[in-house]
């Protein structure tokens, strides 16, 4: 009997001890203090798509393969150059990010861009036209004082955040 | 002689509880329970507050639409619902992916086993109110979510498997990376997590002898995953039906004896441990070679192939958007991180499947919340839904 006394005791001081630990020593946040820092993703993470209606040979394989039905494809004539083609428009109300349009596009048409944080004021700029794809998303820094962070894996805090 | 409301309340001798539905704790479910003072006389799990209807919808999708699909059914275990139902396609189509995107495969799905063993962690942390215990596995998933990301380039849901491989190999660097992630979450998960939480008599006070599940029960009811192991039975696909690259890789089925809410959690702190294992193991074996069946290789545009030899990003073939696997009927097993997984799809030979079932393993589990909540302290109650980690979107679909 005493000695669980003992023993529970001796347990409840090691849980407190832990967390004042953590509480009190600096520098172990793992939170990302978004969006007063911005983190600069891996070069292959699956964002908002792009357009390159020069290399877009109007497949329709994107529209085809697309899961979720958030592509159209739509006669289009580029203003500068001229050129006519059927080309992918993007509702994404309805993307989920998955990247197949991306990887089944036989000439690289369409390609990844690693923004995935865009915000719209009105609910119709979801919808990217043709124009707006081959210009591609445009996100402004949230705010006057965000940087952009580089994160690390660290094996005693987990993740670090590098200033860029 | 008329009596007041509140009078009739009085005799009644037991009250109705409603728990839920807006979430009450990793999803939205409802529980219907009849107290008597302060013990459950019967308690039942009424479900579907979250039904999607994956398997209707699947009817109306082209095979390969169905990746991202299944996944949706528990989002932080994305790669073992893939898994399953990339295997029951190949099932049908008959072709074996090569070592490589086996190992590969494997690698993501044990990932993915730990960040969801921390989630449920986390939230049978907040049950008992251990908020510390909330905040530290979740935080704690964020290095494994990033080196899933550095492999898939989505932090949760990754479609990576399709028929025949993998759609990405590793990127440059990721061994260090992940092995550094794996030395953190280890030394966390055996110091801190012991200290703040496991080995806290708190815990132990809440959680052992509480909501004892007897082996006998636990298979007569068909219990699957960590649950199960917990009641001592050493049940485990990966062992019992291997598949992907678990038949060349060691490990042991993590099992306890007691049965209680405090070994169905000491049953997963051993799965991580042992995935840790696992993944090490691949990191240190991974096999050279392809990522995808030679038949599909062949099928990309010549850019596409390029690109596939510079940077390991394979594209998907066109043939994928017609693709139709012959006439038959198959059934997948896997080891979910809770449970069994099995898919059973029916195919006519058509562009989209005739009938595609999913069995989740929640779904397998949530008759234990009748089994062990009947008969309980109301105030057991969190300690044992957090127990069983017991997730309502895995469940209805
Ligand atoms: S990323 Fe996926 S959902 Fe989005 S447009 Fe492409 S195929 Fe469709
Ligand atoms: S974007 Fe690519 S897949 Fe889509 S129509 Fe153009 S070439 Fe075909």
């Amino acid at each position: 009997m005493i000695i669980k006394i003992i023993n529970n005791f001796y347990h409840h001081i090691r849980a407190i001890l832990i967390g004042l630990k953590y509480l009190l020593s600096p520098g172990i946040r793992i939170t990302l203090k978004y969006p007063d820092e911005l983190p600069i993703l891996p070069e292959n993470y699956r964002g908002m798509l792009k357009l390159n209606n020069e290399l877009c040979i109007s497949c329709g394989l994107c529209s085809q393969i697309c899961p979720a039905g958030a592509i159209n494809l739509k006669l289009f004539e580029h203003e500068q150059t001229k050129q006519v083609g059927r080309h992918p428009e993007v509702d994404y109300k309805r993307c989920i990010f998955c990247g197949f349009c991306i990887d089944i596009c036989p000439s690289k048409a369409l390609e990844l861009t690693r923004i995935h944080d865009a915000a719209f004021y009105v609910e119709d700029e979801l919808y990217y036209e043709v124009n707006r794809l081959i210009i591609g998303p445009k996100i402004d820094p949230p705010c006057m004082r965000s940087k952009y962070v580089i994160s690390e894996i660290d094996e005693v805090r987990g993740i670090v955040y590098r200033n860029a | 002689m008329k009596t007041s409301l509140s009078k009739q309340q009085d005799n009644r001798k037991e009250i109705e509880l409603f728990i839920g539905p807006q979430h009450p704790a990793s999803g939205h479910m409802r529980f219907i329970g009849r107290v008597d003072g302060d013990i459950f006389t019967n308690f039942i799990p009424d479900p579907g507050w979250v039904h999607r209807g994956i398997e209707k919808i699947a009817e109306n999708r082209k095979w390969i639409q169905i990746i991202p699909l299944v996944e949706r059914a528990a989002i932080l275990d994305a790669a073992n619902m893939n898994i399953g139902y990339v295997i029951a396609l190949e099932k049908l189509l008959d072709i074996e992916p090569p070592p490589r995107a086996q190992y590969l495969r494997t690698l993501l799905c044990e990932i993915n086993r730990i960040t969801s063993h921390l989630y449920g962690f986390g939230i049978a942390g907040i049950m008992i109110g251990s908020s510390t215990f909330y905040m530290w596995p979740f935080a704690d998933r964020e290095p494994l979510i990033d080196i899933a990301q550095l492999i898939t380039g989505a932090r949760l849901t990754y479609s990576y498997m399709i028929p025949g491989g993998v759609r990405r190999d590793l990127p440059q660097g990721f061994k260090e990376k992940a092995l550094k992630a794996l030395k953190y979450i280890e030394r966390r998960l055996n110091n801190d997590y012991f200290r703040i939480f496991f080995d806290n008599p708190v815990t132990k006070a809440r959680y052992q002898e509480v909501g004892v599940l007897k082996r006998d029960d636990a298979i007569r009811l068909g219990i699957v995953g960590p649950n199960l192991r917990a009641s001592n039975v050493k049940y485990d696909v990966r062992k019992v039906e291997p598949y992907a690259a678990y038949p060349e890789l060691e490990f042991d089925i993590a099992y306890e004896k007691e049965g209680d809410c405090y070994a169905r959690l000491l049953v997963r702190v051993e799965e991580i441990r042992q995935s840790i294992k696992i993944i090490r193991q691949i990191l240190d074996a991974l096999p050279q070679g392809p990522i995808i069946h030679k038949k599909y290789e062949k099928l990309v545009s010549l850019r596409k192939l390029e690109e596939y030899q510079k940077t390991g990003i394979f594209g998907l073939p066109a043939i994928f958007t017609v693709l139709r696997p012959p006439a038959g009927e198959v059934i997948s097993r896997v080891e979910a991180a809770r449970g069994e997984l099995i898919f059973h799809i029916i195919s006519t030979g058509e562009l989209r499947p005739y009938r595609l079932r999913m069995v989740t393993p929640s779904f397998r589990n949530i008759v234990l919340f009748r089994e062990l909540i009947s008969g309980a302290r109301v105030m057991d109650f969190p300690a044992i839904y957090g127990s069983i980690d017991y997730f309502p979107p895995e469940s209805d679909r």
